[in-house]
């Protein structure tokens, strides 16, 4: 496995997404932060907490270099060559996802820092010591959005591998990774919202787990997602883990 | 029992089906250490999957592989990990790695990365990026990863594809020295003329079946002889030779005979009909010729 995540490791730090995205979303978040600027106060303390939209920006990101990573074994052909090396495919699969993980970490951590330094442009009276929401720190709030988004990241960053594994070009993944991020949450409302009866079941769908984020940040939501925050913080992981499960069944399975 | 130890690749009975549709049926060839073994066929008859069968890449329905008498299946191919170099198909490249990246993924020995691009000549563009390169130099690079790690046995499939009559040269050179140390080779190339200058053993394989497996000296030997006369009416002469009995042909210009036949009363017949006789040889048939006339054989 250790030789495995070495080759993903050193094929990742090869290609050019993997050090253009950090530099796009520093770009973004600071296009972002320019357009505060003249906002009221309790507007640019909610850019902050959300690191000038840059955990939105990373997980877009994100899903691009997941669908790229799995889908170009297949395309480039190199897939027989990594499949023969080792014992079993499905390690490659999970060789790749601890890879896109740590990236996402990076990112998050990246986030947060550029964050850090864009505050300084900021409304000089806001402080990271300054009480926001839940009677929490600024800084404390930024801090939990960029766990909570990382935390969420991992569901549909476990979709988009599912959705490579499927498919011979990255393209599919990525256009419905990309769908199902910004659609999901809205489609799991309509279901929620359309057939009441089975509520009991459909609250458990993997899209209302999007709302993890919103619901901790807004506990209104409660009445829409149906679903505690920790019963959607164990949904998340339980997705996450058959998502994983049935990618790596179907990447292992691919006709070579 | 030692006679089994000495098998590099022992194949039995394989059996593999796409669907409904039979691929493989009832395979089985083996062959030793330190040779160099020609798999040979029309497109389609199987070559690749029995080469992805070989490597634990496909599944099969029936039938036992072995590699240095391990077994190999999709979930069990430690040898293959350990002992196997390939190129399957195409080379495989990632285009924003260099060359030398690619070889970096496969062994962490510098010596051995050394000696693989000395010895397919592959200096001058080692360090570009493997976007930038020909057809050529991608094969080159495929087959250098195949060999870098110095395994035990090498299956190459087409290796000379793209590759200019120098680099094929130098390639059957590396190739004949590697078998020499002891490296197994399985080669399958539709160059006839090009594999039959390296191969000792040839394996035919048509529609899924194994027609024959043969040593080199087994092949030439089944090669049929002809004689061959050139004369100045070839026309005439052949029409003179076929009223007299004999089975002949009029071919490219030249007359062809069974090897068998006594030369002296058939040149007579010619001479005494005032036919200048210009040459006269034996000829065998070339690997390329003796394949296709088993292949037909086969398909009858």
């Amino acid at each position: 496995m250790r030789k495995t995540l070495w080759r993903e490791i050193f094929k990742f730090k090869h290609q050019r997404l993997a050090w253009v995205t950090p530099l796009l979303v520093a770009l973004l978040m600071g296009g972002v932060a320019l357009t505060t600027h003249r906002m009221t106060l309790s507007d640019q303390k909610f850019y902050v907490t959300s690191g000038y939209v840059g955990f939105q920006w990373s997980i877009l990101f994100l899903i691009v270099i997941s669908a790229t990573s799995v889908a170009m074994e297949f395309e480039y052909g190199t897939i027989k060559q990594l499949a023969m090396q080792v014992p079993h495919r499905w390690l490659i699969y999970v060789a790749k996802f601890l890879v896109v993980l740590g990236y996402s970490m990076l990112l998050h951590v990246l986030v947060v820092g550029v964050t850090l330094i864009l505050k300084v442009s900021g409304d000089p009276r806001m402080h990271w010591q300054t009480i926001y929401r839940y009677h929490q720190s600024l800084g404390c709030n930024l801090g939990i959005n960029a766990l909570l988004d990382l935390y969420g990241g991992v569901l549909i960053v476990s979709l988009v591998f599912l959705l490579a594994s499927c498919s011979r070009h990255g393209a599919t993944a990525i256009a419905v990774g990309v769908g199902a991020c910004f659609m999901g949450e809205g489609l799991s409302s309509l279901l929620l919202g359309s057939f009441k009866a089975f509520v009991p079941w459909l609250k458990w769908n993997p899209f209302n787990m999007f709302y993890l984020q919103e619901e901790y940040g807004n506990p209104d939501y409660r009445t829409m997602t149906h679903l505690t925050i920790r019963q959607l913080e164990i949904g998340n992981v339980v997705w996450t883990l058959l998502f994983i499960g049935i990618g790596a069944v179907i990447f292992s399975r691919r006709r070579l | 029992m030692q006679h089994v130890q000495e098998k590099m690749v022992q194949v039995a009975g394989i059996r593999k089906t796409f669907g409904r549709r039979v691929v493989l049926r009832d395979v089985s060839f083996e062959f030793s250490t330190g040779k160099i073994v020609g798999l040979v066929g029309p497109n389609g008859a199987g070559k690749t999957t029995i080469m992805k069968i070989l490597l634990g890449l496909t599944p099969t329905a029936a039938g036992d592989v072995r590699i240095s008498g391990q077994p190999v299946s999709v979930n069990t191919h430690q040898v293959v990990t350990c002992q196997v170099g390939a190129l399957i198909e195409r080379p495989a490249i990632y285009p924003f790695l260099s060359g030398w990246q690619h070889l970096q993924l496969t062994t962490a020995s510098t010596v051995q990365m050394d000696w693989v691009v000395k010895a397919l000549q592959m200096t001058a563009y080692i360090h570009r990026p493997a976007n930038r390169y020909s057809l050529g130099m991608k094969q080159k690079l495929g087959i250098a990863m195949a060999l870098v790690t110095r395994p035990r046995l090498v299956i190459l499939d087409e290796p000379m594809n793209g590759l200019d009559p120098q680099s094929v040269k130098q390639l059957r050179d590396l190739l004949v020295q590697l078998a020499h140390e002891g490296t197994t080779f399985l080669i399958s190339s539709h160059i006839l003329s090009e594999l039959a200058k390296i191969i000792d053993q040839v394996i035919l394989i048509d529609q899924g079946r194994v027609l024959l497996q043969q040593t080199m000296t087994q092949l030439h030997q089944s090669a049929r002889a002809f004689l061959v006369i050139h004369t100045a009416a070839n026309q005439r002469a052949c029409q003179l030779l076929q009223s007299a009995g004999y089975s002949v042909t009029l071919r490219e210009d030249q007359l062809s005979l069974p090897a068998s036949l006594a030369l002296t009363p058939l040149l007579k017949i010619v001479l005494d009909a005032g036919i200048q006789v210009l040459k006269v040889s034996q000829q065998r048939e070339d690997l390329e010729t003796v394949l296709l006339r088993l292949l037909a054989n086969g398909r009858e």
